[in-house]
C-alpha cells in the first residue's frame, strides 16, 4: 500500500533562513506518526508544506499520492489540519465557527460534531475572542477533526489543553488509528507521544536525524544501570566492559549506562559483594533529550 | 536579621545606553523605536507637500501683480468655500498661500495616526494579550500609559518639527518675491499647531479606549477629527452645524496662522490643554479599569449581517458590515448637510460678481448654480478622501485573514486559493457597495426632502464607489501579489496622495501628467452630472486587474509563515 505522506530530499528555506533540508519521510495508513524536535527545528514549516500553504524550494512532497503544488484541494479534501498558531473571527462564536468550517467541507456530519464538541469540554455558545487559549484550541482541533479526515495533521495539538483533555484528545487518535485513519502530530508531550505513536521522527535544524518505531527507538538506546555493593567497587572495572559508558562509583553505589546486553556487567559485579541491581528501561524523552545533547551525559 | 519579604531585592542594574539608544530602555523609547517610520512619513509628507507648493507658486505667481490678483479672487469667495479651503490670510505672500492651501486640511489626514496610534496602543495590545506581560512587569499602569503617551507625543513633536525645518527649506529656496521668505519660528508655530489638532483627536481617542475598546474609540477620534474639520468649513449653511462649531478645535484656532504672519496662541493653549486633559483621562481610565475589559455599550454596536458562516465571501462581508454601516452613517451624515443647505449655497453664491470664473478655474466644468454642484464641491473631495480611507479599513480586514493566520486553516480545507481570492475580494467590494448605499440613503432623503433632484447625485455616488473600489483593488493587488501587510499601506497611499495632488494641482497649474497619476483626477463631477468616461474605465480596471491580480498572486505565493 502506497505511504499516505512521502517527502523526498525535501527542502524549504527562507531567503537565507533555514527552513527544512533534504526531508524524507513517509507516513503509512492507519499509522500515529510523532514529529519531535525543539522550537524552530523545522516541524511547522514540514506540515505546512504538506498542506501547501508554502512551497518547497526543492524536493517533494507527497500526500495520498498527490504531489502537493499539483492538486492541493484534492489533498485538502481528505485532510484534517491544526496550525500551531492560529486565530479565528473575534465576533464568531466557537458554534459558528465549527459551522463555516463544515460549510467550507460539506458533507460533516453534525451528530459527530456534537459528539466532539461534548467530549472536548467545549462551550461552543461563547465568542472566540472570549475563549481561553486552551478552548480556542479546542475549538481547531474539532475543526480539524469533524470530517473524519482521512489524515490527520496537527501541529502542537495539545498545547494549552488540560491534562484530562489531553487524555481525552489521545483517545480521539487512538480510535482514529483503529478506524484505519492516519496521524501525523508534532508534540512535546513526550510521554503522550511514546504511549500514541507507532513512529517517530526527531528533526533537529531542519534535518531529520532519526526515524523509527518506539520500540526500535528504545532499542537502539541506553539503559541505566545501577549496581549496590557491600563496600567500595572501583568505577575502572566496568569501563573497559562493552557498550559501557558515563560510570561513577561512589561509596558502593556504581551507576553507568549500557548499550547493549548488560550479561558482561552483571558477570562483573558477581565478583563483589552485589546487594542489588536496578535497570530502569529507556523512554522517548532520553532519546530526544540525547538527540539534543541534553540527557545525562548524553 | 531576616529580609522582609514584602520588599523585594532592588536591582541595581538598570537599561545600558545601548539600550535606551535602540529604543529598548523604556516603554516611552520603544513607543519611538515603534513610530520611527511613522515620523519619517508624518514629517516627511506635510514637508513634502509645502516644497512642491512653494516650487509651484514661486514659478505661477512670481510677479507683485499676479498675487494681488491672487489675493482679490481668494477674498471673493464665499464664507463656506473659505471654510473648506482655509482662510484667506496674506495670500501673497509664500507662507500665506501655503497655509490657507494646505495648511488647514494637513491636520485632518495626519491626525488619522494619531488616532489610530492612541486608539491601539493600550486597548489593541490589551486584545493581543502583550499587554498582560507588559503589566507583569515591575512598572505601575499609570507610568505605561503616560509613557506610552509621552511617546506618541514625542513623535508627534519631531514629525512636526521635520515638517517644519522643510517649510523653512521651502520658503528660502522658492520665495521670489520681498515676505516670501518663511521664519522657522513661523513655520514651528503653524505645525505645533497642527500637531496639537492631531493629538486632541487622538487623545479623544485615547481616553475612550479603556472604555469602549479600540475599535469604538477609533471611531470617536475620527469623529473629532473629521467633524471638528467640515464643521466649521459649512457652519454657515446649517443651523445644527452652526451650533456645533463652538465644539470644534480647529474653529478656535482659525486666527491662528503663523505662516501668513498671524499669531494667536490664546486658543492654540487650549486645544493643548484640551489634549492634555483627554491624555490624563485615558491614563486614569487605563489604571482603574480592568486590563483589556471594555464595557458593553450595545447602543454603540452597529447592526451587522448574521455570522456569515455560509462560504468566504460571506464571512468577509458579515466582518466588514458593521465597520461599512459606521463609515456608511459618517459619510453620509457629512453629505446630507451639505445637501441640505445646497439650494442656499448655491444662491449665495450666485449674487456674488465674479465668483464664478474663480469657481471655474478652481473647478474646472463645475455648475455652481445647481445643487447638485454645490454637492459636488462641497462634499464630493472630502467624501472621496472618506470613501477611500473606508475601503483601505476593509483591505485591512480582508489582509488581517493571512496576517493573523486565518487564511492557514480555511486554506486547508477544500477551498481553493483562487476562489478564496476571489471570493473575499469581492467580499471587500461588496462592503464598499454597502457603504455607499448608506450614504446614499443619507443624501437621497436630504436632496428628496426639499424636491430636489436625486437620481444625479445618486449616481454620482456610483462614481464614489468604483473609485473605491479601484482602492481597494490596488490594495488587494499589492497584499495578493506581494505580502497581505503590505496592503494597507499601498491602498492608504493611493487615496491620500491622489486627494492632496486633486486639492492643490489645479490651482497650482501642475503639470497634466502629474494630475493624472491622482485617481480623484479622473472621476469627473459624477455628482453635477458629468462623467469622466475614460476615467470610469481605468476605475473599473483597476478594480477588476487588482482582485485579479490578488488571485494570480495568492497562488502562485507562500502563505505568510
Amino acid at each position: 500500500m502506497p505511504p499516505i505522506i512521502r517527502t523526498e530530499r525535501l527542502t524549504k528555506t527562507y531567503g537565507t533562513h533555514r527552513g527544512i533540508e533534504e526531508v524524507d519521510l513517509e507516513v503509512q495508513a492507519a499509522e500515529v506518526f510523532g514529529f519531535l524536535g525543539p522550537n524552530g527545528a523545522g516541524k511547522t514549516t514540514t506540515m505546512r508544506v504538506l498542506l501547501d500553504l508554502i512551497r518547497p524550494t526543492s524536493g517533494r512532497a507527497e500526500v495520498f499520492g498527490i504531489e502537493t503544488t499539483a492538486d492541493p484541494v484534492a489533498i485538502h479534501r481528505r485532510v484534517g489540519y491544526l496550525p500551531g498558531e492560529f486565530d479565528l473571527y473575534d465576533r464568531l462564536t466557537g458554534a459558528e465557527t465549527i459551522e463555516y468550517f463544515a460549510n467550507l467541507r460539506g458533507g460533516v456530519d453534525r451528530a459527530y460534531t456534537a459528539e466532539l464538541v461534548e467530549r472536548l469540554d467545549l462551550d461552543p455558545s461563547r465568542r472566540f475572542r472570549e475563549y481561553s487559549k486552551g478552548n480556542k484550541q479546542k475549538v481547531g482541533l474539532v475543526v480539524a477533526l469533524q470530517h473524519k479526515p482521512e489524515l490527520l495533521v496537527l501541529d502542537e495539538p495539545t498545547a494549552g489543553l488540560d491534562p484530562l483533555v489531553q487524555h481525552t484528545f489521545f483517545e480521539i487518535v487512538r480510535a482514529a488509528r483503529s478506524d484505519g485513519r492516519s496521524v501525523f502530530l508534532s508534540s512535546h508531550i513526550i510521554e503522550e507521544v511514546d504511549r500514541t505513536c507507532d513512529r517517530v521522527a526527531i528533526i533537529r535544524d531542519g534535518r531529520l536525524v532519526q526515524v523509527d518505531r518506539i520500540e526500535t527507538i528504545r532499542l537502539l538506546a541506553f539503559q541505566q544501570v545501577e549496581l549496590v555493593f557491600g563496600g567500595p567497587v572501583a568505577a575502572d572495572e566496568f569501563e573497559a566492559l562493552p557498550g559501557v559508558s558515563h560510570v561513577a562509583s561512589v561509596e558502593g553505589r556504581v551507576t553507568m549506562r549500557v548499550s547493549g546486553p548488560i550479561g558482561p556487567i552483571v558477570r562483573a559485579a558477581a565478583r563483589h559483594d552485589l546487594l542489588d541491581l536496578m535497570t530502569r528501561a529507556p523512554n522517548l524523552e532520553d532519546v530526544f533529550l540525547a538527540q539534543y545533547g541534553r540527557g545525562d551525559g548524553g | 536579621m531576616a529580609a522582609d519579604p514584602r520588599r523585594a531585592p532592588r536591582s541595581r542594574a538598570g537599561p545600558r545606553l545601548a539600550d535606551h539608544l535602540l529604543g529598548l530602555g523604556s516603554v516611552y523609547g520603544k513607543t519611538i523605536r515603534d513610530s520611527r517610520r511613522a515620523i519619517l512619513a508624518a514629517g516627511g509628507l506635510p514637508g513634502l507637500i509645502v516644497l512642491a507648493t512653494a516650487a509651484a507658486v514661486g514659478a505661477q505667481f512670481a510677479t507683485a501683480a499676479s498675487r494681488l490678483e491672487l489675493v482679490a479672487q481668494a477674498q471673493l469667495l464665499p464664507i463656506a468655500l473659505r471654510g473648506l479651503l482655509g482662510e484667506p490670510i496674506a495670500v501673497d505672500t509664500l507662507g500665506g498661500f501655503v497655509s490657507w492651501r494646505v495648511g488647514n486640511t494637513l491636520p485632518s489626514i495626519l491626525g488619522i495616526w494619531s488616532v489610530l496610534a492612541l486608539s491601539g496602543t493600550l486597548a489593541g495590545e490589551a486584545q493581543r494579550g502583550s499587554l498582560d506581560v507588559l503589566v507583569t512587569a515591575p512598572i505601575s499602569r499609570r507610568r505605561i500609559a503616560l509613557q506610552k503617551l509621552l511617546g506618541h507625543v514625542t513623535a508627534v513633536s519631531v514629525a512636526m518639527a521635520i515638517a517644519a525645518l522643510l517649510t523653512f527649506v521651502a520658503g528660502a529656496a522658492f520665495g521670489t518675491l520681498p515676505g516670501d521668505a518663511i521664519p522657522l519660528g513661523a513655520a514651528l508655530g503653524h505645525f505645533a499647531l497642527t500637531g496639537l489638532l492631531m493629538l486632541l483627536a487622538g487623545g479623544a481617542a485615547f481616553a475612550a479606549a479603556p472604555v469602549v475598546g479600540r475599535g469604538r474609540a477609533a471611531g470617536i477620534g475620527f469623529v473629532v477629527l473629521f467633524g471638528g474639520y467640515i464643521v466649521p468649513a459649512y457652519a454657515t449653511t446649517s443651523a445644527v452645524l452652526e451650533a456645533l462649531e463652538p465644539l470644534s478645535p480647529f474653529s478656535w484656532t482659525t486666527a491662528h496662522r503663523p505662516l501668513a504672519g498671524q499669531e494667536d496662541w490664546l486658543p492654540v493653549g487650549v486645544v493643548a490643554l484640551v489634549a492634555a486633559t483627554l491624555g490624563a483621562l485615558g491614563v486614569v481610565a487605563f489604571d482603574r479599569r480592568d486590563l483589556g475589559r471594555a464595557v458593553g455599550l450595545r447602543w454603540l454596536r452597529m447592526p451587522s449581517l448574521p455570522a456569515g458562516t455560509g462560504n468566504p465571501f460571506t464571512r468577509q462581508l458579515s466582518d466588514r458590515t458593521a465597520a461599512a454601516i459606521g463609515w456608511g452613517i459618517g459619510i453620509g451624515v457629512y453629505g446630507a448637510l451639505i445637501a441640505a443647505s445646497a439650494e442656499a449655497f448655491a444662491a449665495g453664491i450666485a449674487q456674488i460678481r465674479g465668483i464664478s470664473e474663480l469657481i471655474a478655474r478652481l473647478y474646472p466644468g463645475v455648475d455652481i448654480g445647481s445643487p447638485s454642484g454645490v454637492l459636488q464641491l462641497g462634499f464630493f473631495a472630502f467624501g472621496t478622501l472618506l470613501t477611500g480611507l473606508a475601503a483601505t479599513s476593509f483591505v485591512g480586514g480582508w489582509a488581517g485573514d493571512e496576517a493573523n493566520r486565518r487564511l492557514d486553516l480555511v486554506l486547508s480545507t477544500p477551498v481553493a486559493r483562487s476562489r478564496w481570492a476571489v471570493t473575499s475580494g469581492l467580499g471587500v467590494m461588496a462592503a464598499i457597495a454597502l457603504t455607499v448605499v448608506v450614504v446614499g440613503v443619507f443624501i437621497g432623503l436630504s436632496v428628496a426632502g426639499p424636491g430636489g433632484d436625486v437620481a444625479t447625485p445618486l449616481v454620482g455616488l456610483g462614481v464614489l464607489a468604483l473609485y473605491a473600489a479601484a482602492v481597494a483593488g490596488i490594495g488587494l493587488g499589492a497584499g495578493g501579489l506581494i505580502r497581505a501587510g503590505i496592503a494597507v499601506p499601498v491602498a492608504g497611499a493611493v487615496v491620500i496622495s491622489s486627494y492632496l495632488l486633486e486639492v492643490i494641482g489645479n490651482i497650482l497649474r501642475l503639470p497634466n501628467w502629474v494630475l493624472q497619476l491622482s485617481l480623484n483626477h479622473h472621476l469627473g463631477q459624477p455628482m453635477a452630472g458629468r462623467f469622466d468616461g475614460p476615467g470610469l474605465v481605468l476605475l473599473a480596471v483597476l478594480a477588476v486587474g487588482g482582485l485579479a491580480i490578488s488571485t494570480w498572486g495568492l497562488r502562485r505565493r507562500d502563505l505568510r509563515g
